[in-house]
């Protein structure tokens, strides 16, 4: 086992400077755990030592102390010193050390024999796959997450990609944000917000799109209601479906009828144009307009419009037209018409899931920008349309790393020539090792895996590390659960506890989780943060890095020619200060260096090809996070950007030009507004399925809750799934709270309990179901159909009927 | 002055009884039909034990005064009923080692570590935070029942860290088994020497306010023997070690005096 110390000091001895800066400012401690560079921090007589970590759990990036004792973590306190979260938490944040302690957690890789596993080693584990891999390298595929650390991302990426040469490697952010990324590629040319959290201190109006941040984002919402809580005048505006503690403390509230967002945007749009409240000089410098080409409908840059056929195209959107597409009354348009027309406040947008996880989510994304934009509610502070993230790196990771099937590092492309030669170059590969067509995105992938090899299934091997698609893809049925029939099909799983997905798995890696690892995550606001392990794995879990790493070392043996370099070097060489290599690929040998510096070294050339540059890794040792594009300044310093295409805070900003979005897709400095009509929905609740579904998220638990469920005071508080309804909808089916019913699709049914007037309130005809509860799949009920441009499946809306369950079901779960 | 005549007297009797039993069978049926919404609450377990799983059974109506929540016979239907004893600053802080491990065991088992925000160890509706600042703003103290006042300013989202335990709107479940090992709460502050004020043994942040456990709705063996100072910090020092400060292990003085051999 290896000492938890080592590769702290393997840092220090390569980075004496940092080092060195350090000891000036915050001084060396005795305890082997201690980090002499991390300013101000100190261990009290108690014995505790304390570091700086980043939340395990939600894309805000909260920065959290972790007290350690004994190789354990004991405590957690909200870190003063952070930017993002300013000493503050949220229940599940505060209870992150406990996630670690699962009493099941994994331990030992575990290969399936039957209907139970067998515990084997880690050098036949790694054998195994390896084997698999090199006996059809094409039918390889590789799902990761934004969970995974920059370095766990890239290593993996680089395996696939300039490695195995396949590029059948996705990620769950797929599931997540992926609309906001075609949103942001189509308006701006390049991925990502420009603005940041420092809005939300600055906005006097704060625009909730489908999103309830009260409950998903709670620290950042915490820092706006908080202000208004002090005397501040800040008007809070919820745009929903359904009631939930982020109305509660908004003064607007605005229901709208699933999918008829689009509606809205576009009557804001319409009475800016209408009543000449538009920022002309705004539009007229930077911005051009846009529309889908009906001879192209694939084509997610559309083509150029004027002006007036804008104008045009918006004019049907009055606000009489649009309140009886969405529901909301016309006035209450014309309030956000007359707000958006204002010059003299800030309006900062905000949205997640409820836009990113919609059929027409790229449109919705557009059009959020293009009001802003049109609206010159853009790049000051306070006026921002910003997506927010619901996972710690999804930005960092996957979008910027590019962990997706049709990306290579730095935001370039796979079917771009010119991307994959700077790639291969930079990666030191071979021209043309890069295949030039994307691999299967998420929801082709699993089809893919889950379909025979006889009717066209090409994948057979599938390799999952730091999620749990089994619990979180859209219909399971079809799109995990028919796994299990298929013999020739071989599922690898890299979790800390068992699943929804360890349960098809054929084999089990037992990984090292949070700060049992060194790791780097980035943040919803291009926030680049680092931590280091602080107490050692279970067992013989393992770095999911190393994992990849070894892999990649055991293909090489087997003679998989994609693992060397053009020079012949294994595509992971790593080599110790004194020019030796050092064999990574051997557990015992993997923390002898930092193989997180040395990836992200690797990685960080690629990052300045796009503006999206990152510091050097000592630089964020020492910080508390930095956001992109982090410049070199004339006195050695590395200085962060806060709002993005801005002149007075972007140094990329061509000076005297005010604003310049310089990745622009029409290549001439300008942003593009879109045109996007509204259109129904795939699937309509009618007298057969009545309802509409939404599903989300809680509070207290994370995403499937593998790791919140574990946590006594988290589970106690939310032990289990719930279907909320409305009281009326409850009436006429005669049911009361705490009944058990069967919400059913045409997809798939579960059996959950009612509550009524809960904690959200959905409005009649809709049924809310979070999805955290591993025993509750509403994902078996949910529809695959997706955006697309982003491949984004929509857990917002599908169509369902519920009734009373049947009472063998009844009788357990009732009150 | 009119007599007025019999019976409109009658009369008005008879309408106020049809009244009152038509209200009472209305109220009856209505109560049949929802059951009510009743609810025993267990011991609080301490964290790392599982919460027996419990049902909610309605409560017939003779048993209404024995509830242990919502209205029973102790109960008043506004705050300003409630007997509250009338607080004496110089009453007598009493405390032995035993209470103050009866409340550090009680402390310790409403928070997940030293410094974790303490769940909340009752029912609670979910619904808006007045309810939750209706009895936490200034705190309260009946009988035996005590509502800790907040002890930092007030913020809009309670719920953003203080979860409850068990929830009357769902069933229970047995709890999976977590075996991380907490931080304990300090005994108590150091002291230079007998009698000398302790230091604040905790951090300050999220804080503010020390009455809100140190204060008259505070428990015995922490609460102030001396409420009318109020300028706590004037004796009490608080450590920048626990405040996040910056600290050097070298102390900030000038270089020491050169002092050479004769």
């Amino acid at each position: 086992m290896n000492d938890v110390g080592v590769d702290r000091r393997a840092f220090l001895h390569a980075s004496a400077m940092a080092a060195a800066t350090a000891v000036a400012s915050g001084g060396v401690r005795t305890n082997a755990l201690s980090l002499p560079v991390l300013e101000g921090d100190e261990s009290p007589d108690n014995g505790v030592a304390w570091n700086k970590g980043v939340c395990r759990f939600c894309g805000t990036g909260c920065h959290v102390r972790v007290g350690v004792k004994d190789d354990r973590v004991v405590a957690i306190a909200g870190d003063l010193k952070a930017d993002v979260n300013r000493g503050l938490l949220c229940v599940k944040g505060y209870h992150v050390g406990k996630i670690l302690y699962g009493e099941d957690r994994l331990t030992t890789p575990l290969l399936r024999r039957g209907d139970s596993y067998v515990p084997i080693s880690w050098d036949e584990a790694v054998d195994i796959i390896a084997k698999k891999i090199h006996a059809a390298p094409e039918r390889f595929g590789f799902y990761g997450s934004g969970q995974w650390t920059i370095g766990e991302g890239f290593a993996a990426n680089k395996l696939m990609k300039a490695g195995i040469g396949n590029n059948h490697i996705d990620g769950n952010p797929r599931l997540c944000m992926s609309s906001a990324v075609t949103g942001f590629l189509s308006t701006y040319g390049v991925d990502e917000p420009a603005g940041c959290y420092d809005d939300l201190d600055e906005c006097d109006v704060l625009i909730m799109w489908g999103n309830n941040p009260a409950e998903m984002h709670p620290v950042l919402f915490s820092r706006v209601v908080d202000r208004r809580a002090k005397g501040e005048d800040v008007l809070l505006i919820d745009i929903g479906t359904r009631r939930t503690r982020t109305t509660d403390l908004c003064q607007e509230y605005l229901e709208f009828n699933p999918h008829s967002d689009l509606a809205i945007a576009n009557g804001i749009a319409h009475l800016l144009v209408k009543n000449g409240t538009y920022d002309r000089a705004f539009v007229e410098k930077h911005c051009n307009f846009r529309q889908m080409d009906p001879d192209a409908p694939n084509n997610m840059y559309g083509k150029p419009m004027s002006f007036e056929e804008f104008a045009a195209a918006v004019a049907e959107y009055t606000p009489e037209r649009v309140e009886e597409i969405s529901g909301v009354p016309a006035d209450k348009i014309r309030m956000l018409g007359d707000l958006f027309g204002r010059r003299d406040i800030r309006i900062t947008s905000l949205w997640c899931m409820g836009m990113n996880q919609h059929t027409r989510g790229t449109a919705i994304n557009c059009l959020v920008h293009g009001i802003h934009l049109l609206s010159g509610h853009f790049g000051r502070p306070g006026d921002a349309p910003t997506s927010l993230t619901g996972q710690p790196s999804a930005c960092g990771t996957v979008r910027e790393v590019g962990t997706l099937c049709h990306l290579l590092p730095g935001g370039m492309l796979v079917a771009n020539e010119n991307d994959r030669r700077k790639a291969e170059t930079l990666w030191n590969v071979p021209e043309g090792r890069i295949k030039p067509t994307p691999g299967h995105h998420t929801v082709a992938l699993f089809e893919h895996f889950c379909t025979p090899k006889e009717d066209g299934g090409d994948i057979d091997t599938l390799w999952v590390q730091v999620t749990n698609p089994g619990q979180t893809l859209p219909n399971l049925h079809k799109l995990f659960n028919r796994k299990k029939d298929l013999e020739d099909k071989f599922l690898i799983v890299s979790d800390v506890y068992p699943t929804a997905t360890t349960r098809l798995a054929d084999l089990i890696l037992p990984s090292a989780m949070w700060v049992e690892k060194n790791g780097m995550y980035g943040n919803s606001e291009r926030r680049t943060q680092h931590w280091f392990r602080m107490v050692s794995p279970p067992g013989q879990a393992r770095d999911d890095c190393w994992q990849t790493i070894a892999v990649a070392r055991r293909l090489l043996e087997l003679g998989h020619p994609g693992m060397r370099d053009k020079d012949g070097k294994f595509l992971f060489e790593t080599r110790d200060a004194n020019g030796r290599e050092v064999p990574i690929w051997e557990w015992d040998h993997y923390y002898d260096v930092n193989v997180d510096e040395r990836l992200f070294e690797e990685y960080r050339p690629f990052s300045r090809i796009k503006q999206k540059d990152l510091a050097p890794y000592e630089v964020y040792v020492k910080a508390r996070g930095l956001r992109w594009p982090v410049v070199e300044q004339p006195d050695g310093s590395w200085r962060e950007t806060r709002f993005r295409f801005s002149e007075f805070d972007d140094p990329y900003v061509k000076p005297g030009s005010e604003f310049q979005f310089y990745h622009s897709v029409t290549k001439d400095d300008r942003a593009l507004v879109w045109f996007r009509p509204y259109e129904p929905p795939p699937e309509i609740p009618d007298d057969e399925y009545p309802f509409w579904l939404n599903t989300g998220r809680v509070i207290e638990h994370w995403h499937s809750g593998t790791m919140t469920g574990r946590v006594p005071e988290l589970r106690r508080a939310v032990p289990r799934a719930y279907v909320e309804m409305h009281p009326e909808d409850a009436r006429e089916l005669g049911i009361h709270r705490g009944d058990m019913v069967r919400v059913e699709s045409r997809r798939g049914a579960i059996d959950l309990p009612v509550w009524i007037n809960g904690r959200g309130k959905p409005p009649r005809g809709q049924v809310f179901v979070p999805f955290f509860d591993e025993t509750k799949l509403i994902n078996e009920v949910t529809l695959d159909a997706h955006d697309p441009f982003s491949r984004q499946p929509d857990y917002k809306k599908c169509a369902v009927r519920v009734s009373r369950a049947p009472a063998s079901n009844g009788a357990a779960g009732t009150r | 002055m009119t007599q007025r005549p019999p019976d409109v007297t009658r009369r008005a009797t008879q309408v106020f009884l049809v009244a009152v039993i038509a209200c009472a069978f209305i109220g009856f049926v209505v109560g049949v039909r929802q059951g009510v919404p009743s609810y025993e609450p267990p011991e609080f377990a301490p964290p790392d034990t599982p919460a027996a799983p419990n049902t909610v059974a309605a409560v017939a109506y003779r048993d209404f005064d024995r509830r242990t929540h919502g209205p029973n016979s102790a109960w008043r239907s506004s705050l300003a009923d409630l007997e509250q004893p009338a607080y004496d600053p110089e009453e007598p802080v009493h405390w032995d080692e035993e209470s103050r491990r009866s409340l550090q065991a009680q402390r310790a088992s409403r928070r997940a570590y030293d410094g974790a925000p303490p769940v909340v160890p009752h029912p609670i509706d979910q619904l808006t935070t007045s309810s939750c600042v209706a009895c936490h703003t200034t705190g309260l103290r009946i009988g035996e029942l005590r509502a800790p006042a907040m002890s930092h300013d007030f913020m809009h989202n309670c719920t953003q860290c203080h979860v409850e335990q068990w929830s009357v709107h769902m069933p229970q479940i047995a709890v999976a088994a977590n075996i991380f090992r907490p931080l304990d709460a300090p005994a108590q502050g150091e002291r230079a020497w007998p009698g000398a004020p302790p230091t604040i043994p905790h951090p300050t942040f999220m804080r503010d306010n020390c009455m809100a456990c140190h204060g008259p709705s505070g428990p015995d063996p922490i609460r102030t023997s001396h409420p009318w100072q109020v300028n706590c910090l004037q004796c009490h020092a608080p450590s920048a070690v626990l405040d996040q400060g910056v600290f050097d292990t070298a102390p900030p003085l000038l270089p020491p005096l050169r002092v050479v051999p004769r």
